[in-house]
This record gives C-alpha cells, sequence and structure tokens, in this order.
C-alpha cells in the first residue's frame, strides 16, 4: 500500500514563497543599507544657487533623490538576477516543487520585494528632508508632500514600484538566460548596447519611458514590460536541468 | 547473536536454524509465537523479506505453521522434526566424509563396512562394561 | 504495485551515452542496491527519476507519472546526494523548520533525534559543513521526508565508519517501522548487502542484472584446482572470471550449476559483490591481463 501525498500547484508555490521570503530576507534588509548611501550621495545636492537681497543671503539648493533611485533600480537588478543562481534555483528541489512552481514563486516573491522597495524608496524623501532639516545648514526644506497631492504621490509609489518591478524581472530573465547558457554572460551586455545605439531601439525606449500621456500609461506599460520578461523566463526555465 | 555474513551458508539459512535453536532450547514452546519477520530483520539487523525467507522454510518443514494476522508459531511436533532433521543431516554428512576419505585410502566398501560394525560392538561392550 | 517503470529509458550528455536502454520494473516497499562501476549510469538514471534531468527518449514512469516536472513526482519522492544544496543564508535549523511544510509525512521528531545523535550544530550553515557532515544532514533529511520513493545516491561518501553503519542501521529501523522504496547506489555493496531485498546491476547504461540478493549470492560459483581438469570442466561454459593461481592450479568463475562435483577440484561460493564485479568487468581475467 502507497501513501501518495498529493499536492495542488498553490500549495506549493505557498510554501515555496513563505521559504524564499525567509531565505531572502537578509537580501532585502540590504536595500535599507542601499538607500541609505544613496541618501549620504544626495545630501551635497545636484545643484544650487544663491543671491543676496542686503545682508540676507539666500542659498538655493536643489536636492534629489536621483542618486537612491540608480542604486534602488541596480539593487533590483541583482535581487531578481540572484534568485536564479545554482544554489537558489537547486534549493528548490531539495524541497517539493516543479519549474513552474519555482518560477511562480519567485516571480511572487519579486512582487512582494518590489512593493516593499518602491514604499520605502519614497519614504527616503521624507527621510531625507528630516536629515537636512536636523544636521544640514537648512531653514526652509520645500517640497510636495503626500498630504499636499494624495492621487499624485500614490500614482508616484506606484511608478516606483512598477519600475523596480520591471528591473528585477530584467534581472531575473539575465539570471535564467544565464543558467541555460553561460554564453549569455556576454550576449546580453552587447545585445543591450547594440539595441541602444540603433535608431528603432531609442524610438522604442523613447516611447515607453518619454511622451507619456500620464504616470497610469508609464505604470502599465512598465508592468507590461514586466510580465513579458516574467512569462520568457517561465518558458526558459521550464526545460532546465537540476544538479547536472 | 550474530550472523556470519561470510558464511557459505545463505543468511535465510542461518535465521531458520537459529529459530530452530531457540525451539531446541525450549525457548520457544509449542504453540508459542515466534518472532515476526521484522523483529528478526532488526535483531539480525538484515532486510526482513530475508528473514521472511528463513520462516517460510520452517513452515514448508511444519517446524512452524502461520496463523492469519497473528503470527508464526511453533507446531507442536516442531521440536522432533528438527531433531529428526538434524539427525539425519549430521550423520549423512559424516557417513559422506567416510566413504569419501576410505576411498581416497582404496577402502573398500566390505572392508569399510566391517570397520563400522566392529566400532558399534566395541561401543556395545564398553556399554555393557559400564553396566556391570 | 509498480513505483518505477523504465523503458529502453536513453539519455546522452555531449553526444556519449550516459544511458543506453534501461528497462526495468520496481515493486513497491523494497530496498533495492543500484549497484555499478563508476560512469555506470547510475546518478543519470537517479536524476531522471527524481524528474531533475530528461530522458532523450524512452519511458519512464514514477508512481505513473513522468517524473520530469511533475508535481506528484516531487512530492512524493526525494533524492539524497552529495549535490543536494540549500539556500547559503539558511541554518541547518531553518532548514528543517521549512521541511514539514513541502513534505507532508515530515517526521521532525526523527529529524531532531538524529540531528542530536550526530552532533550536529543546528546554527550552522549548510554549505559549510565538512563533506562527512553534509552527508550526515542529507542523509537524516531524507530519512525524516519519509516520501514513498526515497533514492540516496553514494549517500555513504565522506562519513566515517561508525556514520556509516550508524546510517545503514537508521534506514533498516526506519524502513521496518515506515515501510518505504528505497533506491540506493553504491560502490560498497558488501557494507549494504545486509539491508536489501533486491540487486539492479548496471553497466555501461544498461541493466546488467535484476534479482533478488540471494538469487545474486547464488548465481555462480567458483572451481579451484588443477588447471587441466579447471580448464576442462570450464570448456563449453560461459566463464565470468579466471585466474592462474600458481604454476599447476586456476580459479575460474561460472554460472552456478549442479552435478559439478570432481575430485581434484574444491567449489566455492562467490560473494554478491564479486559477481558485480566479475558480471561488468572488460576481462575475464581483470587487472592482471593487462599485465600479461
Amino acid at each position: 500500500m502507497m501513501f501518495l501525498s498529493n499536492s495542488t500547484l498553490g500549495e506549493v508555490v505557498k510554501s515555496q514563497v513563505e521559504f524564499k521570503l525567509n531565505t531572502y530576507m537578509g537580501a532585502v534588509a540590504s536595500l535599507i543599507l542601499v538607500q541609505i548611501i544613496g541618501l549620504l550621495f544626495s545630501m551635497n545636492g545636484t545643484g544650487s544657487s544663491g543671491t543676496s537681497i542686503n545682508n540676507i543671503s539666500i542659498h538655493v539648493s536643489i536636492v534629489s533623490l536621483d542618486i537612491v533611485y540608480i542604486f534602488v533600480a541596480l539593487w533590483a537588478f541583482v535581487i531578481g538576477n540572484m534568485i536564479t543562481i545554482k544554489t537558489n534555483w537547486h534549493s528548490d528541489f531539495s524541497f517539493v516543487g516543479t519549474r513552474l512552481s519555482s518560477s511562480l514563486a519567485n516571480i511572487i516573491v519579486l512582487c512582494m520585494i518590489s512593493v516593499f522597495a518602491g514604499v520605502t524608496t519614497f519614504l527616503s524623501n521624507y527621510v531625507l528632508r528630516v536629515i537636512l532639516l536636523l544636521f544640514g545648514k537648512v531653514d526652509y526644506v520645500k517640497s510636495s508632500s503626500i498630504f499636499d497631492d494624495p492621487l499624485n504621490s500614490i500614482l508616484n509609489i506606484g511608478v516606483m514600484i512598477a519600475f523596480i518591478l520591471m528591473i528585477s524581472a530584467i534581472g531575473y530573465f539575465r539570471g535564467i538566460l544565464v543558467q541555460n547558457n553561460k554564453i549569455f554572460t556576454f550576449l546580453l551586455p552587447v545585445l543591450l548596447i547594440t539595441i541602444l545605439v540603433t535608431k528603432s531601439g531609442q524610438k522604442l525606449f523613447q516611447y515607453v519611458f518619454i511622451g507619456n500621456e500620464s504616470i497610469l500609461i508609464l505604470i502599465v506599460k512598465l508592468v507590461c514590460i514586466s510580465i513579458v520578461f516574467f512569462a520568457l523566463s517561465i518558458l526558459c526555465s521550464n526545460r532546465l536541468e537540476v544538479r547536472s | 547473536m550474530n550472523l556470519n555474513a561470510d558464511s557459505t551458508k545463505p543468511i535465510y539459512i542461518q535465521i531458520a536454524e537459529w529459530i530452530e535453536n531457540e525451539i531446541i532450547a525450549e525457548r520457544f514452546l509449542s504453540d508459542e509465537k515466534v518472532n515476526s519477520q521484522y523483529q528478526l530483520a532488526d535483531l539480525f539487523n538484515i532486510n526482513p523479506a530475508t528473514a521472511a525467507k528463513g520462516l517460510t522454510i520452517l513452515v514448508e518443514e511444519q517446524i512452524l505453521y502461520k496463523k492469519r494476522g497473528l503470527g508464526m508459531f511453533v507446531a507442536p511436533e516442531g521440536k522432533s522434526i528438527i531433531l529428526e532433521k538434524r539427525r539425519n543431516e549430521t550423520l549423512t554428512r559424516m557417513a559422506m566424509e567416510l566413504v569419501l576419505e576410505a576411498r581416497r585410502l582404496s577402502v573398500t566398501e566390505d572392508e569399510l563396512i566391517n570397520l563400522i560394525k566392529q566400532e558399534n560392538k566395541k561401543c556395545e561392550e564398553e556399554q555393557n562394561n559400564g553396566g556391570n | 504495485m509498480v513505483v518505477i517503470d523504465c523503458q529502453n529509458l536513453q539519455k546522452k550528455y555531449k553526444g556519449m551515452a550516459a544511458l543506453n536502454g534501461i528497462t526495468f520494473q520496481l515493486e513497491d516497499h523494497k530496498i533495492t542496491g543500484l549497484i555499478g562501476r563508476n560512469g555506470a549510469g547510475k546518478t543519470t538514471l537517479l536524476k531522471i527519476l527524481a524528474g531533475f534531468i530528461r530522458e532523450n527518449s524512452g519511458e519512464v514512469r514514477v508512481f505513473s507519472n513522468k517524473p520530469f516536472n511533475n508535481l506528484r513526482v516531487s512530492a512524493n519522492s526525494i533524492l539524497v546526494d552529495d549535490q543536494m544544496s540549500f539556500p547559503d543564508s539558511l541554518t541547518l535549523a531553518d532548514i528543517l523548520e521549512a521541511a514539514p511544510s513541502f513534505y507532508k509525512r515530515w517526521d521532525a521528531g526523527l529529524a531532531a533525534s538524529l540531528f542530536d545523535y550526530f552532533r550536529l550544530n543546528p546554527k550552522q550553515l549548510h554549505f559549510k559543513l565538512s563533506k562527512g557532515a553534509k552527508a550526515t544532514f542529507n542523509m537524516i533529511f531524507g530519512l525524516a521526508t519519509r516520501c514513498e520513493l526515497t533514492m540516496f545516491d553514494e549517500p555513504t561518501n565522506g562519513m566515517d565508519e561508525a556514520v556509516r553503519s550508524d546510517f545503514y542501521r537508521a534506514l533498516l529501523k526506519e524502513y521496518i517501522a515506515y515501510p518505504r522504496s528505497i533506491l540506493i547506489s553504491s560502490h560498497h555493496l558488501a557494507e549494504m548487502e545486509h539491508l536489501l531485498e533486491d540487486i539492479l546491476l548496471i553497466h555501461k547504461g544498461k541493466v546488467v542484472l535484476h534479482q533478488s540478493l540471494e538469487e545474486v549470492k547464488e548465481y555462480a560459483v567458483a572451481l579451484q584446482g588443477q588447471t587441466d581438469i579447471v580448464e576442462k570442466l570450464t570448456a563449453e561454459k560461459d566463464v565470468l572470471h579466471i585466474k592462474q593461481l600458481d604454476s599447476h592450479r586456476k580459479y575460474a568463475v561460472i554460472k552456478k550449476e549442479d552435478s559439478l562435483g570432481v575430485e581434484g577440484v574444491t567449489i566455492q561460493t562467490v560473494s554478491a559483490t564479486d559477481v558485480c564485479m566479475f558480471m561488468t568487468s572488460e576481462r575475464k581475467g581483470g587487472i592482471d591481463d593487462v599485465f600479461k
């Protein structure tokens, strides 16, 4: 008499997501560090001007979080890529799972991490303000707050999340391709540069990122790109061999 | 109790002989339950199927009998069957060795039989003397 | 009931055939030894059965399912080998804690007591374990899953003598308490043959022998005696192995048959290990042939 346990795909994916969140806890925590470093770089400001009226001198600094965004984007790429490395991919098969369940769990985890990263990155804006007030020679900080324009702020968070998700999806796809064949390690950067150099490539970039009528459309575009990369990753990983 | 893994005797035969020894020593009495294949496997560190094979031999020789769902029990005539069997086996083996040795030394069959008769007579005389 | 069914299974690596038409069936709740020399295809076979890699041709069924990408096979089987990996960030305790949500029959009590017995450190990271400790941990993991099909690929590699015999004992005890189908590969048949019910001997990607251990032990006999007599007896017979002992005596192994008793020749049993070795050797005389 054999006792076969039956697990549904949903159950297995759920267990895998919980397991992976546990596993990548350290990686998620590293985000905070990345953001802090980004903030430190940001404090000098990207542009400044000064005027003097009578004896009062006004110094205006434009401080932006661009560096934080770039750092977080790099981080998202690394995380997406890290999930696919051999030990992580193979450990799924020390437990219960198929290639499909692993991919789905990975994607869900990346979505969750992106939401976390998006929200915290948005909030780092406020952290920067507080830091400037406390430690900088600043008397007044002007920037829009979530209470001034709640809808816009939510959309901004949305863009942030969608952007991070897209970058992580690209990182994930890259990782899966490299797992399939090491040659992609060199091939992909070459391909990327080729696309950036060509006219049609540049047009594509313009279409996606610039000239969007509304932020909402940008979010939809970013999510669609993420879905495309994730779908390609599922296809490419479905034949991957384990421990071979 | 350890089995001899290097012995020419298969493990399941050694298991059967161990149970036979236990029966002769009356550690298992008639109609008493003997170890199950799983207990034997645990005891001797062997595969349960091997242990089962040893038990099956004893069932075939009617030394043990099976009660469905309860296990294996010593047959009432089990001990006497074992004794009978061993008597036969031991004597047959010794006779074979005797014959082989006799042939090697070119002793004829008649001479051999005479030799056995002589030995038997000696034993009888000794017994009689001892009785007096 | 049939747990594993392979029909003419083939697998190639870079043009080299690792499996070259494997055909066999495995009944449930038996401990089977997968025996073969290095490169015979043992590991490849186990990986296909576990669904890790995909066959090139032929049919493979585990619990009546194709194992590659099958959730039912994954949930009810485990392959323990030295390539078994766990995330680098998890401690051994974390790994054991995560297991029950995947393996529904996970035996946490057994895992904990074996863990203590072998003095493993719960705070240790898996990838930092020594070879022996890793093998021990993987073995504990494999036993505790209580998977219906439990497969071990060279499980005792790196274990010391004491741990080896403890492992085999633990395996037997577990099997007696919770019978399951166990497939275990090893170079060292002698050290585990007491556990086995069946032997599956493969060579060059093909099944050579699939019989009960007792049958394998009685598969062949060795004749030892004067060269001319041994040669006469073994003429026209399938000689598995032959060796010149000294100037006038020869040792030959042939398939077992009755009525071989001849004066001047002693008949000896051949151990299961030797049967497997002789049946998979290229030359009848073994290494000695090379030096002739």
